[in-house]
């Protein structure tokens, strides 16, 4: 089965017209992604912030790892879960809207970012952690981190108009 | 009638895009202050966590206020009759003074039973005020309440 067909069978699944007709699904789960981006984004912003050294810089970066990253990891959970409901919605909607796509290439490179930091770059963090500079990998972890959440919460914005139907009948 | 809504909604987009980034610098520092109050996350003193957070939290406010306004202006529903709108700048007004009062009041930082129980009903308040916020653009776009 091609990948537009399983999107277009998914589009007719009795759950799938359930979540978009509901009257509470949508704007509950909605919600629940915008801000569970508080939970998420907002409190791994402290760790990249630390990275490029303009902020906590008196903080171990080993301490805000270990203290901050569990809870965020629990927040990007709530967002990816609350996607795929979002998506399963509408999902004919999402796969032919360029931003969501866009947005989807973008969240894995987000994930492998931390994979290279924590493979990479961390091991070693005693040796730096405590420095307002850190070495040249991990500051460059942390712009690489904020540009791309920035760009994603950008295109977010957007799938949720240009998926939306009474914006597609619009225009 | 549909180009004006898609017209209104272009004009939305980027000042939601504006609202939710000021939202994730000023939640993300409540966020990170609160859990500190309630015993887990940072265990530096939440006195250095707030002055680290304070000049992001406040850069938040500024985007979100700076986005919230021409919104406000530019709505086509008329926020007096809006309950979201009211519901949200009620909560918004009850999160600002539990947040300043876990700031002001001497001892609710060092992790008594009040400082816990008001950081837990600060970050209550705040996401009840995000969801409310989230109500009103329902509301404005859509004509839903």
């Amino acid at each position: 089965m091609s990948l537009i067909a399983l999107i277009r069978w998914l589009n007719e699944t009795p759950f799938s017209i359930y979540l978009r007709e509901s009257e509470v699904a949508f704007p509950l789960t909605e919600a629940i992604h915008l801000l569970g981006l508080a939970i998420s984004v907002g409190l791994i912003l402290w760790v990249d912030l630390r990275l490029i050294g303009v902020s906590m810089r008196e903080e171990r970066v080993t301490d805000l790892v270990s203290r901050l990253e569990p809870w965020a990891m629990f927040g990007f959970f709530i967002m990816f879960a609350s996607g795929i409901l979002l998506f399963l919605g509408k999902p004919e909607n999402y796969y032919t809207t360029a931003a969501f796509r866009i947005k989807m290439l973008l969240l894995p490179l987000a994930g492998l970012n931390v994979v290279f930091f924590h493979k990479k770059v961390y091991p070693d963090a005693a040796l730096w952690d405590q420095k307002p500079v850190v070495p040249w990998r991990a500051r460059a972890v942390g712009f690489v981190s904020i540009g791309l959440w920035l760009v994603i919460i950008v295109l977010g914005r957007w799938t949720a108009y240009f998926a939306d139907e009474l914006f597609r009948r619009g225009t | 009638m549909a180009r004006m809504i898609s017209q209104s909604m272009w004009g939305f987009a980027v000042l939601e895009t504006i609202h939710i980034i000021g939202a994730v610098l000023l939640l993300g520092s409540i966020v990170v202050l609160d859990l500190k109050v309630l015993g887990v996350g940072l265990r530096q003193p939440a006195a250095r966590i707030s002055r680290e957070v304070a000049p992001w939290g406040l850069a938040g406010l500024a985007l979100m206020v700076g986005s919230g306004i021409p919104m406000f202006m530019s709505a086509a529903v008329t926020y007096s009759g809006s309950m979201p709108f009211a519901l949200k700048m009620t909560l918004l007004a009850t999160a600002i003074g539990i947040q300043f009062g876990i700031h002001k009041v001497p001892g609710m930082y060092t992790g008594s039973a009040t400082g816990k129980a008001a950081a837990s009903l600060a970050l209550l308040c705040w996401f009840a005020v995000a969801y409310a916020g989230r109500g009103i653009a329902f509301e404005v776009l859509f004509g839903t309440g």
